[in-house]
Protein backbone atom coordinates (compact mmCIF):
# COMPACT_ATOMS: atom_id res chain seq x y z
CA UNK A 1 0.00 0.00 0.00
CA UNK A 2 1.05 3.14 -0.52
CA UNK A 3 -0.06 5.67 1.95
CA UNK A 4 -1.91 5.28 5.42
CA UNK A 5 -3.41 7.73 7.82
CA UNK A 6 -6.61 9.03 8.27
CA UNK A 7 -8.53 10.85 5.27
CA UNK A 8 -8.45 14.21 7.34
CA UNK A 9 -5.12 14.71 7.08
CA UNK A 10 -4.75 14.30 2.95
CA UNK A 11 -4.48 18.11 2.86
CA UNK A 12 -1.09 17.99 4.90
CA UNK A 13 0.57 15.39 2.86
CA UNK A 14 2.67 16.38 0.16
CA UNK A 15 4.95 13.92 -1.49
CA UNK A 16 1.98 10.95 -2.35
CA UNK A 17 1.65 12.02 -6.50
CA UNK A 18 4.11 9.63 -7.42
CA UNK A 19 2.74 6.49 -5.71
CA UNK A 20 3.23 3.59 -7.62
CA UNK A 21 -0.34 2.56 -6.92
CA UNK A 22 -1.90 4.44 -9.69
CA UNK A 23 -1.84 1.75 -12.06
CA UNK A 24 -4.93 -0.03 -10.23
CA UNK A 25 -8.16 0.77 -12.04
CA UNK A 26 -10.49 2.97 -10.39
CA UNK A 27 -13.16 0.91 -9.81
CA UNK A 28 -11.58 -1.85 -8.31
CA UNK A 29 -10.03 1.35 -5.83
CA UNK A 30 -13.18 2.44 -5.32
CA UNK A 31 -14.28 -1.17 -4.36
CA UNK A 32 -11.83 -1.45 -1.97
CA UNK A 33 -12.16 2.06 -0.69
CA UNK A 34 -15.77 1.42 0.02
CA UNK A 35 -15.28 -2.67 1.81
CA UNK A 36 -12.21 -2.48 3.98
CA UNK A 37 -11.45 -0.98 7.32
CA UNK A 38 -10.15 2.35 8.22
CA UNK A 39 -6.84 2.16 7.26
CA UNK A 40 -7.17 0.27 3.31
CA UNK A 41 -9.76 2.69 2.54
CA UNK A 42 -8.17 5.91 3.20
CA UNK A 43 -5.39 4.55 1.45
CA UNK A 44 -6.82 3.48 -1.47
CA UNK A 45 -8.91 6.66 -1.64
CA UNK A 46 -5.74 8.83 -1.38
CA UNK A 47 -4.40 6.55 -4.17
CA UNK A 48 -7.69 7.07 -6.13
CA UNK A 49 -7.71 10.96 -5.36
CA UNK A 50 -4.25 11.86 -6.38
CA UNK A 51 -4.42 9.46 -9.77
CA UNK A 52 -7.77 10.54 -10.92
CA UNK A 53 -6.91 14.30 -9.98
CA UNK A 54 -4.24 13.91 -12.29
CA UNK A 55 -5.60 12.43 -15.20
CA UNK A 56 -8.87 14.97 -14.71
CA UNK A 57 -9.39 18.06 -13.67
CA UNK A 58 -10.48 18.63 -10.18
CA UNK A 59 -13.60 19.76 -10.77
CA UNK A 60 -14.76 16.09 -12.44
CA UNK A 61 -13.97 14.85 -8.94
CA UNK A 62 -16.84 16.52 -7.28
CA UNK A 63 -19.38 13.18 -7.24
CA UNK A 64 -16.47 11.00 -5.83
CA UNK A 65 -15.42 13.79 -3.33
CA UNK A 66 -18.97 13.23 -1.81
CA UNK A 67 -19.29 9.76 -1.89
CA UNK A 68 -16.70 9.93 0.52
CA UNK A 69 -18.22 13.26 2.48
CA UNK A 70 -15.23 14.99 1.15
CA UNK A 71 -14.79 18.35 -0.47
CA UNK A 72 -12.45 19.61 -3.32
CA UNK A 73 -10.62 21.53 -0.21
CA UNK A 74 -9.36 18.02 0.89
CA UNK A 75 -7.16 17.63 -2.36
CA UNK A 76 -5.44 20.81 -1.55
CA UNK A 77 -1.86 18.81 -1.32
CA UNK A 78 -1.95 18.22 -5.24
CA UNK A 79 -0.29 20.81 -7.28
CA UNK A 80 -2.12 23.63 -8.40
CA UNK A 81 -3.69 23.46 -12.10
CA UNK A 82 -1.89 25.05 -14.86
CA UNK A 83 -2.08 28.99 -14.40
CA UNK A 84 -1.89 30.06 -17.65
CA UNK A 85 -5.20 28.14 -19.18
CA UNK A 86 -7.87 29.47 -16.25
CA UNK A 87 -10.41 27.38 -14.77
CA UNK A 88 -12.53 25.57 -17.27
CA UNK A 89 -16.06 27.09 -16.94
CA UNK A 90 -18.89 24.37 -17.70
CA UNK A 91 -22.57 24.31 -17.11
CA UNK A 92 -24.76 21.44 -16.42
CA UNK A 93 -29.00 21.44 -16.86
CA UNK A 94 -30.15 18.99 -14.01
CA UNK A 95 -33.61 19.27 -15.94
CA UNK A 96 -35.68 19.44 -12.50
CA UNK A 97 -33.84 16.78 -10.86
CA UNK A 98 -32.11 17.06 -7.06
CA UNK A 99 -29.30 16.60 -5.12
CA UNK A 100 -28.85 13.24 -6.42
CA UNK A 101 -29.18 13.78 -9.83
CA UNK A 102 -26.49 16.60 -9.87
CA UNK A 103 -24.71 17.60 -12.39
CA UNK A 104 -26.60 16.58 -15.29
CA UNK A 105 -26.34 16.88 -18.76
CA UNK A 106 -23.32 18.87 -19.68
CA UNK A 107 -24.74 21.49 -22.33
CA UNK A 108 -21.92 24.26 -22.40
CA UNK A 109 -18.20 24.27 -22.19
CA UNK A 110 -15.61 27.03 -22.34
CA UNK A 111 -14.95 27.51 -25.37
CA UNK A 112 -18.52 26.84 -26.52
CA UNK A 113 -20.76 29.27 -27.92
CA UNK A 114 -24.14 30.27 -26.55
CA UNK A 115 -26.24 27.74 -26.12
CA UNK A 116 -29.63 29.56 -26.54
CA UNK A 117 -30.93 28.70 -22.79
CA UNK A 118 -31.21 31.74 -20.95
CA UNK A 119 -30.06 29.83 -17.67
CA UNK A 120 -27.51 28.34 -19.04
CA UNK A 121 -25.77 31.55 -20.97
CA UNK A 122 -26.88 33.33 -17.85
CA UNK A 123 -24.78 30.91 -15.11
CA UNK A 124 -21.92 30.55 -17.81
CA UNK A 125 -21.52 34.69 -17.89
CA UNK A 126 -21.84 35.12 -14.11
CA UNK A 127 -19.36 32.30 -13.47
CA UNK A 128 -17.11 33.97 -15.64
CA UNK A 129 -17.40 38.11 -15.13
CA UNK A 130 -16.95 36.54 -10.95
CA UNK A 131 -13.65 34.43 -11.81
CA UNK A 132 -12.47 37.50 -14.28
CA UNK A 133 -13.12 40.22 -11.20
CA UNK A 134 -11.24 37.90 -8.70
CA UNK A 135 -8.50 37.33 -11.22
CA UNK A 136 -8.37 40.95 -11.87
CA UNK A 137 -8.99 43.12 -9.45
CA UNK A 138 -6.67 40.36 -7.04
CA UNK A 139 -4.76 37.97 -8.67
CA UNK A 140 -6.89 35.42 -7.72
CA UNK A 141 -6.90 32.06 -10.15
CA UNK A 142 -10.76 31.05 -9.35
CA UNK A 143 -12.91 30.44 -6.55
CA UNK A 144 -10.16 28.25 -4.04
CA UNK A 145 -7.54 30.59 -5.67
CA UNK A 146 -5.94 26.93 -7.02
CA UNK A 147 -7.41 27.43 -10.83
CA UNK A 148 -11.03 25.30 -9.43
CA UNK A 149 -13.22 24.49 -12.35
CA UNK A 150 -16.02 26.54 -12.24
CA UNK A 151 -19.62 24.68 -12.66
CA UNK A 152 -22.82 24.85 -12.73
CA UNK A 153 -26.12 23.45 -12.49
CA UNK A 154 -29.45 25.16 -13.62
CA UNK A 155 -32.80 24.04 -13.63
CA UNK A 156 -32.75 22.45 -10.23
CA UNK A 157 -35.88 21.29 -8.92
CA UNK A 158 -39.29 22.22 -9.91
CA UNK A 159 -39.67 26.15 -9.55
CA UNK A 160 -36.83 26.23 -7.09
CA UNK A 161 -36.66 29.64 -5.44
CA UNK A 162 -32.99 29.13 -4.39
CA UNK A 163 -29.62 29.17 -5.88
CA UNK A 164 -26.29 27.46 -3.55
CA UNK A 165 -23.19 26.75 -3.98
CA UNK A 166 -22.64 23.16 -2.90
CA UNK A 167 -18.97 22.88 -1.69
CA UNK A 168 -17.61 21.95 -4.90
CA UNK A 169 -20.11 23.53 -7.90
CA UNK A 170 -22.30 26.03 -8.30
CA UNK A 171 -26.51 25.35 -8.54
CA UNK A 172 -29.37 27.55 -9.77
CA UNK A 173 -33.21 27.25 -9.35
CA UNK A 174 -35.48 28.19 -12.11
CA UNK A 175 -37.68 30.56 -9.60
CA UNK A 176 -41.10 31.28 -9.95
CA UNK A 177 -42.18 29.21 -7.13
CA UNK A 178 -43.71 32.52 -4.96
CA UNK A 179 -40.30 34.07 -3.81
CA UNK A 180 -38.58 34.48 -7.14
CA UNK A 181 -39.33 35.58 -10.31
CA UNK A 182 -38.93 33.63 -12.76
CA UNK A 183 -35.43 33.33 -14.00
CA UNK A 184 -34.19 35.76 -11.25
CA UNK A 185 -31.45 33.56 -9.48
CA UNK A 186 -29.41 33.03 -13.00
CA UNK A 187 -30.49 36.84 -13.89
CA UNK A 188 -28.72 38.76 -11.39
CA UNK A 189 -24.70 39.08 -11.24
CA UNK A 190 -24.69 40.00 -7.74
CA UNK A 191 -26.54 36.49 -6.67
CA UNK A 192 -24.28 34.61 -8.63
CA UNK A 193 -21.32 36.16 -7.42
CA UNK A 194 -22.85 35.95 -3.97
CA UNK A 195 -22.87 31.75 -4.14
CA UNK A 196 -19.09 31.51 -5.72
CA UNK A 197 -17.65 33.74 -3.09
CA UNK A 198 -19.49 31.58 -0.20
CA UNK A 199 -16.71 28.96 -2.39
CA UNK A 200 -13.92 32.25 -1.95
CA UNK A 201 -15.07 32.14 1.70
CA UNK A 202 -15.10 28.58 1.85
CA UNK A 203 -11.42 27.98 0.76
CA UNK A 204 -10.01 31.22 2.59
CA UNK A 205 -11.10 32.18 6.06
CA UNK A 206 -13.47 29.65 6.10
CA UNK A 207 -15.79 31.29 8.48
CA UNK A 208 -18.23 28.70 10.37
CA UNK A 209 -21.61 29.19 9.01
CA UNK A 210 -23.35 30.36 12.80
CA UNK A 211 -23.53 33.56 15.07
CA UNK A 212 -21.59 36.52 13.98
CA UNK A 213 -19.29 34.24 12.20
CA UNK A 214 -21.83 33.14 10.18
CA UNK A 215 -22.93 36.84 9.65
CA UNK A 216 -19.57 37.54 8.19
CA UNK A 217 -19.57 34.38 5.96
CA UNK A 218 -22.76 36.00 4.58
CA UNK A 219 -21.69 39.46 4.33
CA UNK A 220 -18.07 38.71 2.41
CA UNK A 221 -20.74 37.51 0.12
CA UNK A 222 -22.73 40.07 -0.24
CA UNK A 223 -19.44 42.48 -0.32
CA UNK A 224 -18.23 40.80 -3.26
CA UNK A 225 -21.13 39.95 -5.24
CA UNK A 226 -22.03 43.90 -5.40
CA UNK A 227 -18.79 44.25 -6.16
CA UNK A 228 -18.45 41.93 -9.10
CA UNK A 229 -22.49 43.66 -10.31
CA UNK A 230 -20.71 47.39 -9.54
CA UNK A 231 -17.63 47.05 -11.69
CA UNK A 232 -19.47 45.22 -14.78
CA UNK A 233 -21.56 48.14 -14.41
CA UNK A 234 -19.22 50.71 -14.20
CA UNK A 235 -21.60 52.04 -10.71
CA UNK A 236 -18.77 53.67 -8.35
CA UNK A 237 -19.81 54.08 -4.56
CA UNK A 238 -22.19 57.11 -4.98
CA UNK A 239 -24.15 55.68 -8.25
CA UNK A 240 -24.49 51.94 -7.00
CA UNK A 241 -27.64 51.36 -5.21
CA UNK A 242 -26.23 48.73 -2.79
CA UNK A 243 -28.95 46.75 -3.06
CA UNK A 244 -28.19 42.79 -3.57
CA UNK A 245 -30.68 40.85 -5.48
CA UNK A 246 -32.25 43.99 -6.87
CA UNK A 247 -35.62 43.18 -8.95
CA UNK A 248 -35.39 39.21 -8.23
CA UNK A 249 -38.06 39.33 -6.05
CA UNK A 250 -41.84 38.97 -6.67
CA UNK A 251 -42.88 42.55 -7.21
CA UNK A 252 -45.56 42.05 -4.32
CA UNK A 253 -42.90 41.10 -1.90
CA UNK A 254 -40.20 43.96 -2.40
CA UNK A 255 -37.54 45.32 -4.60
CA UNK A 256 -34.67 43.35 -3.71
CA UNK A 257 -33.14 40.49 -1.06
CA UNK A 258 -30.78 43.12 0.94
CA UNK A 259 -29.87 46.86 1.00
CA UNK A 260 -26.04 47.27 2.10
CA UNK A 261 -26.71 50.72 2.99
CA UNK A 262 -30.01 50.72 4.52
CA UNK A 263 -30.38 47.62 5.85
CA UNK A 264 -34.28 46.11 6.78
CA UNK A 265 -35.58 48.56 3.46
CA UNK A 266 -35.26 46.02 0.74
CA UNK A 267 -38.76 44.12 0.96
CA UNK A 268 -41.78 43.71 3.49
CA UNK A 269 -40.69 41.86 6.44
CA UNK A 270 -37.13 42.51 5.49
CA UNK A 271 -35.59 42.42 9.86
CA UNK A 272 -32.49 42.99 8.98
CA UNK A 273 -31.06 45.55 12.14
CA UNK A 274 -29.08 48.48 10.63
CA UNK A 275 -26.45 48.81 13.46
CA UNK A 276 -25.81 46.61 17.09
CA UNK A 277 -28.57 48.72 19.07
CA UNK A 278 -30.86 46.30 16.96
CA UNK A 279 -28.78 43.56 16.73
CA UNK A 280 -30.37 39.81 16.78
CA UNK A 281 -29.20 37.97 19.17
CA UNK A 282 -31.30 34.72 18.13
CA UNK A 283 -29.98 31.05 19.28
CA UNK A 284 -28.04 28.66 17.03
CA UNK A 285 -30.04 25.58 17.26
CA UNK A 286 -32.48 23.81 15.07
CA UNK A 287 -35.45 25.84 14.54
CA UNK A 288 -35.33 27.23 10.95
CA UNK A 289 -36.84 30.85 12.09
CA UNK A 290 -33.65 31.69 14.00
CA UNK A 291 -31.43 31.16 10.63
CA UNK A 292 -28.78 29.28 12.28
CA UNK A 293 -28.26 32.70 14.85
CA UNK A 294 -29.43 34.59 12.20
CA UNK A 295 -26.90 34.92 9.54
CA UNK A 296 -28.90 36.23 6.91
CA UNK A 297 -29.88 38.57 9.42
CA UNK A 298 -27.27 40.29 11.10
CA UNK A 299 -25.14 40.31 8.09
CA UNK A 300 -26.87 43.49 7.82
CA UNK A 301 -24.63 45.21 10.23
CA UNK A 302 -20.99 44.37 8.25
CA UNK A 303 -22.21 45.17 4.94
CA UNK A 304 -23.52 48.38 5.93
CA UNK A 305 -19.86 49.02 7.72
CA UNK A 306 -18.46 48.47 4.02
CA UNK A 307 -21.36 50.14 1.96
CA UNK A 308 -20.41 53.67 4.67
CA UNK A 309 -16.74 53.38 4.05
CA UNK A 310 -17.30 52.40 0.09
CA UNK A 311 -19.38 55.95 -0.19
CA UNK A 312 -17.68 58.58 2.19
CA UNK A 313 -14.54 57.46 0.36
CA UNK A 314 -16.55 57.69 -3.20
CA UNK A 315 -14.84 56.21 -6.24
CA UNK A 316 -14.84 52.61 -7.83
CA UNK A 317 -15.11 50.65 -4.15
CA UNK A 318 -13.95 47.50 -5.77
CA UNK A 319 -11.01 49.72 -5.76
CA UNK A 320 -10.79 51.30 -2.46
CA UNK A 321 -12.25 49.15 0.37
CA UNK A 322 -12.79 46.39 -1.57
CA UNK A 323 -8.93 45.27 -1.36
CA UNK A 324 -9.08 45.58 2.43
CA UNK A 325 -11.73 43.36 3.10
CA UNK A 326 -10.36 41.04 0.29
CA UNK A 327 -6.77 40.81 2.33
CA UNK A 328 -8.79 40.51 5.76
CA UNK A 329 -11.09 37.71 4.29
CA UNK A 330 -7.99 35.85 2.36
CA UNK A 331 -4.49 36.33 4.01
CA UNK A 332 -5.15 34.42 7.06
CA UNK A 333 -5.51 36.94 9.90
CA UNK A 334 -9.18 36.28 10.31
CA UNK A 335 -10.54 33.44 12.46
CA UNK A 336 -13.02 30.82 11.20
CA UNK A 337 -14.95 31.92 14.43
CA UNK A 338 -14.37 35.83 14.01
CA UNK A 339 -16.59 37.91 15.48
CA UNK A 340 -17.42 41.80 14.17
CA UNK A 341 -15.13 42.93 16.51
CA UNK A 342 -12.67 41.19 14.94
CA UNK A 343 -13.53 41.57 11.63
CA UNK A 344 -13.65 45.39 12.67
CA UNK A 345 -10.38 45.07 13.96
CA UNK A 346 -8.83 43.80 11.21
CA UNK A 347 -10.35 46.07 8.46
CA UNK A 348 -8.75 49.19 10.25
CA UNK A 349 -5.20 47.04 10.63
CA UNK A 350 -5.31 46.15 7.33
CA UNK A 351 -6.40 50.16 5.91
CA UNK A 352 -3.16 51.08 7.97
CA UNK A 353 -1.13 48.93 6.49
CA UNK A 354 -2.47 49.22 3.20
CA UNK A 355 -2.85 52.80 2.52
CA UNK A 356 -0.95 54.52 5.95
CA UNK A 357 -2.03 54.85 9.41
CA UNK A 358 -4.20 57.85 9.71
CA UNK A 359 -5.12 57.54 5.87
CA UNK A 360 -8.64 58.88 4.32
CA UNK A 361 -8.74 55.17 3.85
CA UNK A 362 -8.42 54.12 7.26
CA UNK A 363 -10.34 56.74 8.49
CA UNK A 364 -13.67 55.64 5.82
CA UNK A 365 -13.55 51.86 7.25
CA UNK A 366 -13.20 52.98 11.30
CA UNK A 367 -16.21 55.41 10.43
CA UNK A 368 -17.97 52.57 8.46
CA UNK A 369 -18.12 50.02 11.77
CA UNK A 370 -18.80 53.26 14.26
CA UNK A 371 -21.60 54.27 12.12
CA UNK A 372 -22.71 50.71 12.63
CA UNK A 373 -21.48 50.66 16.38
CA UNK A 374 -19.44 48.25 16.33
CA UNK A 375 -16.76 48.67 19.43
CA UNK A 376 -13.15 48.66 17.69
CA UNK A 377 -10.14 49.16 19.22
CA UNK A 378 -8.77 52.56 20.54
CA UNK A 379 -7.66 55.15 18.25
CA UNK A 380 -4.28 55.95 19.15
CA UNK A 381 -3.41 58.77 17.11
CA UNK B 1 -55.61 18.50 10.31
CA UNK B 2 -53.37 21.72 9.79
CA UNK B 3 -50.40 21.16 8.41
CA UNK B 4 -47.57 24.06 8.41
CA UNK B 5 -44.33 23.93 6.49
CA UNK B 6 -41.45 26.50 7.04
CA UNK B 7 -38.74 26.89 5.39
CA UNK B 8 -35.97 29.86 5.93
CA UNK B 9 -32.96 30.42 4.61
CA UNK B 10 -31.77 30.45 0.71
CA UNK B 11 -29.79 33.08 -0.70
CA UNK B 12 -33.12 35.21 0.24
CA UNK B 13 -32.49 34.44 3.69
CA UNK B 14 -36.60 34.60 3.93
CA UNK B 15 -38.56 32.73 6.23
CA UNK B 16 -41.30 31.78 4.66
CA UNK B 17 -44.53 30.05 6.29
CA UNK B 18 -47.34 27.78 4.82
CA UNK B 19 -50.11 26.85 6.57
CA UNK B 20 -52.60 23.92 4.94
CA UNK B 21 -55.66 23.17 6.32
CA UNK B 22 -57.55 19.96 5.49
CA UNK B 23 -60.77 21.19 6.45
CA UNK B 24 -60.41 23.69 3.93
CA UNK B 25 -59.71 21.62 0.97
CA UNK B 26 -62.11 19.08 -1.75
CA UNK B 27 -61.69 15.73 -1.17
CA UNK B 28 -59.48 14.79 -3.39
CA UNK B 29 -57.18 17.53 -2.37
CA UNK B 30 -57.89 16.54 1.37
CA UNK B 31 -57.01 12.83 0.38
CA UNK B 32 -53.57 13.50 -0.92
CA UNK B 33 -52.13 15.55 1.91
CA UNK B 34 -53.83 12.81 4.27
CA UNK B 35 -51.50 10.26 1.87
CA UNK B 36 -48.55 12.46 2.22
CA UNK B 37 -48.72 13.18 5.87
CA UNK B 38 -49.46 9.05 6.55
CA UNK B 39 -46.41 8.22 4.51
CA UNK B 40 -43.74 11.15 6.16
CA UNK B 41 -41.85 9.67 9.09
CA UNK B 42 -41.60 12.84 11.71
CA UNK B 43 -38.29 12.36 12.89
CA UNK B 44 -35.24 15.19 12.52
CA UNK B 45 -33.01 15.25 9.02
CA UNK B 46 -29.16 16.54 9.42
CA UNK B 47 -29.48 20.15 8.98
CA UNK B 48 -27.99 21.88 5.68
CA UNK B 49 -24.32 21.73 5.36
CA UNK B 50 -24.15 24.10 2.96
CA UNK B 51 -24.17 27.88 3.00
CA UNK B 52 -27.69 29.08 1.72
CA UNK B 53 -29.07 25.95 1.95
CA UNK B 54 -32.85 25.99 3.24
CA UNK B 55 -33.84 24.84 6.51
CA UNK B 56 -37.20 23.35 7.14
CA UNK B 57 -39.63 22.70 9.95
CA UNK B 58 -43.23 20.68 9.21
CA UNK B 59 -45.35 20.77 11.61
CA UNK B 60 -48.93 18.36 11.49
CA UNK B 61 -51.99 19.12 14.02
CA UNK B 62 -54.17 16.84 14.52
CA UNK B 63 -57.65 17.42 14.73
CA UNK B 64 -57.40 15.86 18.59
CA UNK B 65 -54.47 18.15 19.30
CA UNK B 66 -51.65 16.20 19.07
CA UNK B 67 -48.74 17.76 16.88
CA UNK B 68 -45.92 15.87 15.23
CA UNK B 69 -43.18 17.80 14.01
CA UNK B 70 -39.89 17.74 11.70
CA UNK B 71 -36.59 19.79 10.64
CA UNK B 72 -34.13 19.15 8.75
CA UNK B 73 -32.10 21.07 6.03
CA UNK B 74 -32.09 21.61 2.36
CA UNK B 75 -31.08 18.05 0.60
CA UNK B 76 -31.88 15.76 4.37
CA UNK B 77 -35.56 15.36 4.70
CA UNK B 78 -36.82 12.51 6.29
CA UNK B 79 -38.68 10.10 4.34
CA UNK B 80 -41.79 11.58 3.13
CA UNK B 81 -41.04 14.37 4.97
CA UNK B 82 -39.66 16.27 1.89
CA UNK B 83 -42.66 15.35 -0.59
CA UNK B 84 -45.44 16.58 2.24
CA UNK B 85 -43.35 20.26 2.27
CA UNK B 86 -43.11 20.54 -1.34
CA UNK B 87 -46.86 19.58 -1.54
CA UNK B 88 -48.06 22.34 1.04
CA UNK B 89 -45.25 25.43 -0.09
CA UNK B 90 -45.19 24.59 -3.86
CA UNK B 91 -49.02 23.86 -4.20
CA UNK B 92 -52.26 25.85 -4.49
CA UNK B 93 -53.96 25.45 -1.12
CA UNK B 94 -51.72 27.08 1.68
CA UNK B 95 -51.97 30.49 3.48
CA UNK B 96 -48.54 32.12 3.03
CA UNK B 97 -47.04 34.76 5.12
CA UNK B 98 -43.34 36.12 5.10
CA UNK B 99 -41.40 36.92 7.86
CA UNK B 100 -39.91 35.33 11.44
ZN1 LIG C 1 -25.37 33.43 1.16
Amino acid sequence: MCATGPVGGLRHTPGVIGCRCEIAPPTLLLAVAEAGDAEVRDAALRTLLTSAALRARRSTLGPTLRRFGLSPADLAFLPAQAPDTGPENTVYDVAGGDEAALPGRRVRGTTDPPSGDTAVDEAFDGAAATAAFYREEFGRDSVDGRGLDLVSSVHFGQRYDNAFWTGDQMVYGDGGGGVFVAGGLTRALDVVAHELTHGVVQFSAGLEYRGQSGALNESFSDVFGVLVAQRAAGADAAAASWLVGEGTLEPSLGRALRSMIAPGTAYAGDDQPADMDAYADLPVDDDPRNDNGGVHVNSGIPNRAFAEAARSLGGNAWETVGPVWYEVLTRGRLSRVADFEDCAALTVAVAGERYGEGSAEQDAVRGGWEAVKVRLPVDRR
Amino acid sequence: MKVTVVRSGGVAGMVLTVEVDAAELDADAAAQLRGLVDACEFGDGPPSAIADGFGYEVAVERDDGTVERSRFGQGGAPPGAGALASWVIDGPYGHRRAGR
